[in-house]
């Protein structure tokens, strides 16, 4: 994490139950994959395009600029070539790999997967997705994803 | 505010202070709470965190 003037502070990751956070949401994190579990009906989980044609790779949205510029200078993907992708991360979540953070609050329950992607551009970085499975579904459902880093 | 509004932080949160500049990636349909990916003061994501809709503001760009 890039902990510049956003002000994140050392404590915002912990590696057991984050106990300030309890009120809304508590946090498992633990950033060598070793939770125990997988995500819910991992098998089932929907990959929106629309998270990355209309989001993060979009250069016209002013709100993701930089994420587009920065999957397209990283990995060399563009709207363009979107599917390989969204395929490389749908693959790597329904196949059962484990999230490297799960946060539950009273709304429901967020994972966090960190994804080697390889790009048409023969660079390997790594990509954060981020999936929601709201109190009450079932089903787990992709809400953003970026690359880590620039 | 709706999905991919740019929103600012009133509160501090899992070590993001008040006044964190970020996006609202997804609402929920259980309650007043949404995902907000925040970003570093280059607009690169850095997180993603869950906030009540009256801990936000949308800044409008």
């Amino acid at each position: 994490m890039n902990g510049s003037n956003s002000g994140q502070s050392n404590n915002a990751k912990g590696s057991q139950i984050n106990i300030e956070q309890s009120e809304l949401e508590a946090t498992v994190n633990n950033n060598n994959s070793s939770i125990s579990s997988t995500m819910p009906n991992c098998t089932n989980a929907s990959t929106p395009k629309e998270k990355f044609i209309n989001y993060s790779l979009d250069y016209s949205n002013p709100n993701a600029k930089g994420k587009a510029e920065a999957y397209e200078k990283g990995l060399g993907y563009t709207k363009d070539n979107a599917a390989e992708l969204i395929k490389q991360i749908h693959d790597f979540v329904t196949g059962g790999n484990k999230p490297y953070e799960i946060s539950q609050s009273e709304y429901g329950t967020k994972y966090k997967f960190r994804i080697p992607v390889r790009g048409p551009n023969g660079k390997t970085k790594n990509v954060i997705a981020v999936y929601q499975i709201d109190k009450g579904s079932s089903i787990p459902r992709l809400i953003t994803n970026y690359m880590e880093g620039k | 505010m709706k999905e991919y509004s740019r929103v600012r932080t009133l509160v501090e949160k899992n070590g993001f202070p008040a006044n964190s500049i970020g996006v609202i990636v997804s609402f929920y349909g259980t309650g007043p709470a949404c995902e907000v990916e925040i970003w570093d003061k280059d607009m690169n994501p850095v997180d993603v965190i869950t906030y009540k809709l009256d801990e936000l503001e949308e800044v409008h760009i």
